[in-house]
């Protein structure tokens, strides 16, 4: 209240704009980057090996880059809150809220079925491993 | 930005698409490039949602990330229906056409 005061609340909304404007970009870029990052990396796995564990693990890492540009977006969202919320505001902040979770929900299902797939495509790429490092 | 940030979302697609094109000619497989190309989907989707959110931006952001998990849960039910051998089982018509003529 006494910041408030002391800035005025037009000027404490000009510091919370610039500060959303800022948690957002990073958020796209984050989310751009790991766009990137997964589009060569589908490109090296396509042309180079073979199987379909590689393209898994390109997956969970465009998963992981998804999640936390997801959780910059939260936070602007929230910042965005923190000068006069309107009731709109506050079902927008509730609904992205849910769409993290359930993002977050499924890609932690797809990890661990991706996981096993990454396992059984190593089991069946090489079946007599463990007979090798026996002998 | 936030034309940018559109702007940024079409390349994603559009990488996306690619993508996906290279890994159906190098997998044959619907179920892998499929998943990619939600995968860079819903990246533009989230994109998308930088700047103000507006109610259709999260409702397309939301519409993909439901629509990625029931194609990716039915072709994982389909792959797994076609790996335990379900869909060959059922007899064809001329084979019991000819089971009745042997009868």
């Amino acid at each position: 209240m006494i910041i408030a005061a002391g800035f005025g609340q037009h000027e404490l909304g000009d510091v919370v704009n610039v500060a959303v404007w800022v948690v957002e970009a990073a958020g796209a870029a984050v989310i751009f980057v790991g766009a990137v990052i997964a589009f060569a990396g589908f490109a090296r796995v396509s042309f180079r090996r073979k199987g379909l564990a590689p393209f898994a693990s390109v997956r969970l890492d465009l998963g992981r880059f998804l999640v936390l540009g997801l959780e910059f977006q939260l936070a602007a969202d929230i910042l965005r809150t923190a000068v006069s919320p309107s009731f709109t505001e506050l079902a927008q902040l509730a609904a992205i809220a849910a769409i993290r979770t359930a993002l977050n929900f499924f890609l932690g299902m797809e990890i661990k079925n991706e996981r096993d797939l990454v396992r059984t495509d190593q089991a069946t790429a090489r079946p007599h491993s463990g007979s090798d490092e026996q002998a | 930005m936030i034309a940018i940030v559109h702007g940024i979302a079409l390349l994603v697609t559009a990488a996306g698409l690619v993508a996906a094109a290279v890994a159906l000619a190098r997998t044959r497989q619907a179920a892998l490039p499929l998943a990619i190309l939600l995968d860079f989907f819903t990246a533009a989707s989230l994109l998308r949602l930088a700047g103000p959110p507006t109610w259709p931006s999260l409702g397309t952001a939301a519409l993909t990330i439901v629509i990625r998990q029931l194609a990716s849960h039915g072709l994982r039910a389909a792959q797994g229906l076609t790996q335990l051998g379900v869909g060959h089982r059922l007899p064809r018509a001329s084979s019991i056409r000819e089971a009745f003529r042997r009868h």
